[in-house]
């Protein structure tokens, strides 16, 4: 049989990998998915010690670790699409996204160079 | 035992293999293609040790699920989300660089330390896994498994939140 540590050393491995990709990457989505990464090798150590002493409870906590999971994944990817989003609302409120109608039938001139001239925030990603 | 080892050896190299290029891609997709990739392993590693509801909830929830949001949410965001990440830069490099030689010393230390007795997985799960799996979720702790909905619940409370738009 394989002993342990051969468990816990890929388990360490991706943990290692995760913490670094949370905390060094910026895009908020590589986050998520490192997140993602150090639950995941949070349930290979659950389900090897499960196997090891021989019951069931490990793969209990892994279960309710992969529920957390996706909880965790869709909720801050709807954060991050909620926030993408009211930024471009705010852009759009603020008069430097796209000119409506009227403002581009009086002043072209002037909205196209003001949308230039703007730098636009978006977010990190 | 030693076809074992190289099951669980293929694929913990697929694994970790697959999150290091993970971490380390500028392209998003690519990144969620990997993160795939990963998860997919580490199922398999499941499966070799016997845990098969582990490793099908892993495939349905998390390489299904997860992944497949992950995806859907970089197609939303493009072309944005796609750009490469300027972030990206030696000090990404050194520290990783760093952290992996103190992840390779605490591994050794580890495998070095390793009594063979006393820490191989030798007693294992009964055949019928998923069976005990069942009888654990709905008899023995039925309680943790019924408030294992509430961050679901709340997860669906807030997404309804965050994607109803504000009325003007």
């Amino acid at each position: 049989m394989i002993p342990i540590e051969h468990y816990l050393a890929l388990s360490f491995a991706l943990f290692l990998i995760g913490a670094g990709g949370a905390l060094l990457r910026r895009n908020p989505v590589i986050i998520l998915m490192s997140i993602a990464l150090m639950l995941t090798a949070v349930n290979v150590n659950l389900i090897a010690f499960s196997r090891l002493w021989g019951t069931v409870h490990g793969q209990l906590f892994s279960l309710f670790i992969m529920a957390d999971a996706a909880v965790e994944t869709a909720l801050g990817l709807g954060i991050l699409v909620a926030y993408s989003r009211t930024r471009s609302d705010s852009r759009e409120s603020a008069g430097v996204g796209e000119p409506t109608a009227d403002e581009a039938a009086t002043q072209p001139s002037d909205s196209d160079a003001e949308s230039s001239e703007v730098p636009v925030e978006r977010p990190v990603l | 035992m030693v076809l074992n080892q190289i099951i669980f050896d293929f694929f913990a190299a697929i694994a970790a293999a697959s999150a290091l290029a993970m971490v380390t891609r500028r392209n998003v997709l690519h990144a969620a293609i990997l993160l795939l990739a990963t998860l997919l392993a580490t199922g398999g590693v499941f499966l070799q040790l016997q845990a098969e509801y582990a490793f099908a909830t892993q495939l349905l929830l998390c390489a299904g699920g997860v992944v497949l949001l992950f995806v859907l949410v970089v197609m939303l965001l493009s072309p944005e989300a796609l750009r490469q990440d300027a972030s990206f830069d030696w000090k990404f490099y050194s520290l990783s660089a760093l952290a992996l030689a103190i992840g390779i010393e605490i591994a050794a230390f580890l495998l070095a330390r390793h009594d063979g007795a006393l820490w191989a997985a030798t007693q294992g799960l009964p055949a019928n896994n998923a069976g005990a799996m069942g009888d654990a979720l709905f008899r023995d702790d039925l309680l943790a498994f019924e408030f294992a909905s509430v961050p679901l619940v709340a997860a669906i409370i807030g997404l309804v939140t965050f994607g109803k738009r504000r009325a003007e």
